[in-house]
């Protein structure tokens, strides 16, 4: 596993030392996690999904939780980026103003976090459409 | 502390039955039972209206309130 991180991760990245190794590592490790949990529940979201069952409590539990998943995942891969281009040299890019640079760096890492906002705010509106629907039904 | 609905006292003073209660009020006998069984989250004043009226009492024989 460890070696597999080390192929996928770390070579095409160039790292260096050993400090910028570890740390590329142990992103790279949090981001499986991350995503391997926000999978896990991607999952058991689509079962429901194809049961017919995302309109229920469970359902929007299971939907938050794959946006709750996709933040810290965003923040470990936003923290990746920013120490990045900290170290890295864009000289090699002649013409490309700093902004391009910044977008091009940052725009895959904010995917998680504008993905995950979304799921939280959508399985917010659902359950507070749930909540009223409760209530409605059990006001006699 | 909380409302505790004693709708199946009152019924049971009246000798009436829930089924029939129901079908007098024109309310399903599942939302009856809901509300008999304290489930229910809130009584429109209609409906409370309509039971005592059915049931020839006050809305404190049906509805009271616990420490």
């Amino acid at each position: 596993m460890l070696i597999l991180v080390w192929v996928a991760f770390i070579i095409p990245t160039g790292a260096a030392s050993a400090d910028q190794s570890f740390f590329i590592m142990l992103a790279a490790l949090l981001k499986i996690a991350f995503s391997f949990l926000a999978m896990r529940q991607l999952r058991r979201f689509f079962v429901r999904l194809q049961a017919g069952e995302i309109f229920d409590r469970s359902g929007i539990d299971v939907l938050w939780r794959v946006g709750a998943y996709c933040l810290p995942y965003g923040v470990v891969a936003v923290t990746v980026r920013i120490w990045r281009m900290a170290e890295s040299d864009y000289s090699f890019l002649p013409g490309i103003s700093g902004y391009t640079v910044m977008v091009a760096e940052f725009l895959p890492s904010i995917t998680p976090w504008v993905v995950g906002a979304v799921l939280i705010l959508f399985s917010w509106l659902l359950r507070e459409g749930a909540n009223i629907e409760e209530e409605n039904r059990l006001t006699i | 502390m909380r409302i505790v609905v004693n709708l199946d006292v009152m019924l049971a003073k009246r000798k009436r039955k829930l089924q029939d209660l129901a079908e007098e009020i024109g309310i399903t006998p599942q939302n009856l039972s809901v509300l008999k069984a304290g489930r229910a989250k809130a009584i429109r004043f209609s409906t409370l209206a309509a039971i005592c009226k059915a049931l020839e009492c006050q809305p404190r024989d049906i509805l009271e309130y616990r420490d």
